[in-house]
This record gives structure tokens, sequence and C-alpha cells, in this order.
């Protein structure tokens, strides 16, 4: 299947020509939609290792409800809300194996490092984040989704999204100025592969 | 530290992770192209909606049908007009609610709590405000009677729900069910006010009421119940 080439057609006609049985359009949106799903994969210490897999899930799991899109209505919130589900799904999973695998622990642990190079800084600023915040924090910055389309993606109210939105803002201002006075001679994190 | 200099410290740790590699998409487009049916989109938001009140009104009705008119006979015309009014408009936001929950994606106007709490709160006022009779003669004993009246009734409301939204994709299983078996609590209860010729303040207000997060946990519990197998084999 080759990379498809530029598409003009909007990604919300491209979900409909998907749910016509279009395969060109189905190509074409599964290349526009993925990078922002991946990256709400990679995003998170818990699912990076397995991103390619949780990606490939997703699109399966779109796949089988893509009847469920309705036409008019935006795309990235609808993929979001099943991709959420799939990583709800992959930690439930994570969870029981660790829980009944105690021997392996050290080889589970051992197996993403080489795959996680690189993510330091961000899961430095990152860290002091709760979970909902952090999700929060992925979707407007990493994905450039709305506060309406983040609040559709988790099911909450806008009035939700902004609480989190702004508390986590609050956390990350105090962590990227500690983040600066540990290392002052690096700037922001990230500065120096970003730069 | 300004909000820009955050945006920036983000954006520039965000630059750092890995892109998605061209042979995974290739794979996924493969996978997909292999079973690509026409499928037909599912129902626009407000046709589910319109179809839902009308599963839950024609069960609300058909009991009271059955049953007998006598509570809704017994009140004063402005009083029915309140009580159903009022009814009319919970389930309209309930089955609102419902159907959002059902769809991925959709915009979701109030959280479950609220929703839950929201609702009992405004059934409380207004049959505090309908009724002034404050005996509670066989309190318990009638009260029984009329959660159980109320819970059957909410039964074939939510089968009747569920064949309205088998469609949709509920991506918080217990979440959509809760809101699902709050809107057939409030078939139950409107059943009952069809029908209950049980004026008394305390009954109405604890054992009619009780219907509706009676249903409701029913519901997000059969979802966590039926959907624990896909969680465990996922």
């Amino acid at each position: 299947m080759e990379q498809p080439a530029d598409v003009p057609a909007s990604t919300e006609a491209l979900m409909c020509a998907y749910q016509s049985g279009d395969a060109a359009a189905a190509t074409a949106l599964i290349y526009r939609v993925s990078p922002s799903l991946y990256r709400l994969f990679v995003a998170d210490a818990a699912s990076r290792g397995h991103a390619d897999d949780l990606l490939q899930e997703t699109w399966l799991r779109i796949h089988r409800v893509r009847r469920s899109y309705r036409s008019g209505e935006p795309v990235l919130p609808w993929a979001y809300a099943i991709a959420r589900h799939v990583r709800i799904d992959h930690y439930r999973r994570a969870r029981r194996t660790t829980a009944r695998e105690r021997s392996l622990e050290t080889l589970e642990l051992a197996e993403p490092v080489c795959e996680s190079q690189g993510f330091e800084d961000l899961d430095a600023l990152l860290a002091p984040l709760p979970a909902a915040q952090r999700e929060v924090i992925e979707m407007l910055k990493f994905a450039g989704m709305s506060l309406e389309e983040v609040a559709r993606a988790t099911s909450c109210t806008v009035g939700s999204v902004k609480q989190k939105a702004h508390r986590a803002y609050r956390r990350l201002r105090s962590r990227v100025l500690e983040l600066k006075l540990a290392s002052p001679e690096e700037g922001y994190p990230g500065d120096r592969a970003g730069s | 530290m300004t909000e820009p200099a955050v945006d920036e410290a983000v954006r520039r740790s965000a630059h750092r992770a890995r892109g998605v590699e061209p042979a995974v998409l290739a794979g996924i487009a493969r996978a997909l192209a292999d079973d690509l049916a026409a499928v037909t989109p599912v129902a626009p938001a407000w046709l589910l909606t319109v179809r839902l009140l009308m599963a839950c009104a024609a069960v609300a009705a058909a009991g009271a049908a059955w049953a007998g008119f006598d509570g809704i006979a017994g009140l004063a015309p402005s009083a029915r007009v309140v009580l159903l009014a009022t009814l009319a408009l919970l389930a309209i936001v309930l089955a609102r609610e419902c159907v959002a929950r059902w769809i991925p994606g959709s915009r979701v106007h109030l959280g479950s709590a609220t929703l839950l709490a929201g609702s009992c709160a405004i059934l409380c006022v207004l049959f505090a405000l309908l009724f002034r009779d404050y005996r509670a003669e066989h309190f318990v004993t009638a009260g029984l009677g009329c959660l159980e009246q109320g819970v059957l009734h909410a039964i074939p409301a939510a089968l009747l729900g569920a064949l309205v939204l088998r469609r949709g994709h509920a991506t918080r299983p217990a979440t959509a069910a809760l809101a699902g078996g709050a809107l057939a609590g409030l078939t139950g209860i409107a059943f009952l006010e069809l029908h209950c010729v049980n004026f008394e303040a305390p009954h109405q207000l604890i054992w009619h009421i009780a219907v509706l997060p009676v249903c409701a946990a029913l519901g997000a519990l059969i979802a966590w119940l039926v959907t624990r197998p896909a969680r465990a084999h996922s």
C-alpha cells in the first residue's frame, strides 16, 4: 500500500468516503489522522513502548465501529475517544500482567529503555501532572485540538477541560521554572534537541 | 513565567518524540483494505433522542393503561401540567445526554454525577411543591411496592433504549449505561406518577424518586459486568 499523494479533501469528507467503502479515502485518512493518534500514545510513558501496537489496535476498533461516526461532526475527537479507550484497556492489561507476573518485572522494565530514549525531557516536564491533566495537555498542545474537541474526545464538559488545563498550566509553570533553575545553562527542557 | 513560555517548553519537549513509521501505516491500510464494506452511518443525534423519548413514553403509557391512570386523575389540572412538563423536560435532557454517551466524540453537557444528582434534586423540588400530605402510613410496605413497580417498568424502557442505540459505540460503557439507566428510571417514575394514588409527600419523595438512582446504579453495574470478560481478554 503506497503512501497517498496529498489529498485536498477534508478529514470529514475522507471519513464519509471511508464509510462508503472507498479504499483510497481510508488510506488517506489513516495517513492523516495516525500521527495525532500516535502522539497520544508516545506522550505517555505507560503506553510508549507499545505505541505501534496501540495505533494498530485503535484502527481496528475504528474500523469495527466506523458506522458510529456521523457526517459533519469533527473526526479527530471521535477517533481520539476511541484511542483513549484503547489506551485505557492497555493500562488495565498491563496492570494485570504486572500484578500476575512479578518475576518478569525486571525484563519488562529493561525492554522499553531503547525505545524511550529521547523522551526524558517530556517526561520530566509532564511528571507532576495527574493523568487527566496530562491527557488534556497532550490533546491541546501535541494534537492541536480545541477545548471543544478535547471535551468531545474525553466525554467531559468544556468547563471541566478548561479547569484541568488551568490546573495543568499552574503546575507546568512551576515545573518549567524548577527545571530551568536546576540546569540554567541548558535553558528550557528540550532546548538541546529542539534548537 | 508566562503561558507562552510554558507553551514553548511543551512544544520543544514534544518535538523530540519520534513519529509513526510509514511501514506501520502501510500495514494498517493493508489490513483495513481487506474488509472494506460500505456501512450506513448511525442516525443523527436528534433522531435517536426522539426515538428514545418515544420508547420511554410508550412504556410509561402502556404500563399506566394496563394498571390504570388513577394517580394523574387524582391531581389538580395545574399540578398535572407542571408534573408532566417537568418529567418531559427531564426526559429530554437525560435522552440527549444518553445519546451523547453512546456516540464517540459527542458533546457532553453534564457530567454523570451532575446529571444524576440534578435529576433527583429537580424531582425532589417538584414533589415537595405538589404533594403536601406529610403522613407516612405503611411507609415501607407501600414504598417497596412502588419501587418494585418502577424498576419493573424501567426494564422494558432500558431494553428498547438499547435497541434504539444498538448501532452506537460507548467508549465508557458504565457511564453510558448509567445515563441510560437514569432515563429508564425516569420512565419508571413517570409510570408511578400516572398510576400511584399514594399522594403522601414522604412516599413520593423517597420511594418514587429512589427508582431513578437505583436504575442508574443497576445500569452501570450491568454494563460493568457485561464488559468484564472483554476487559479480561483484551
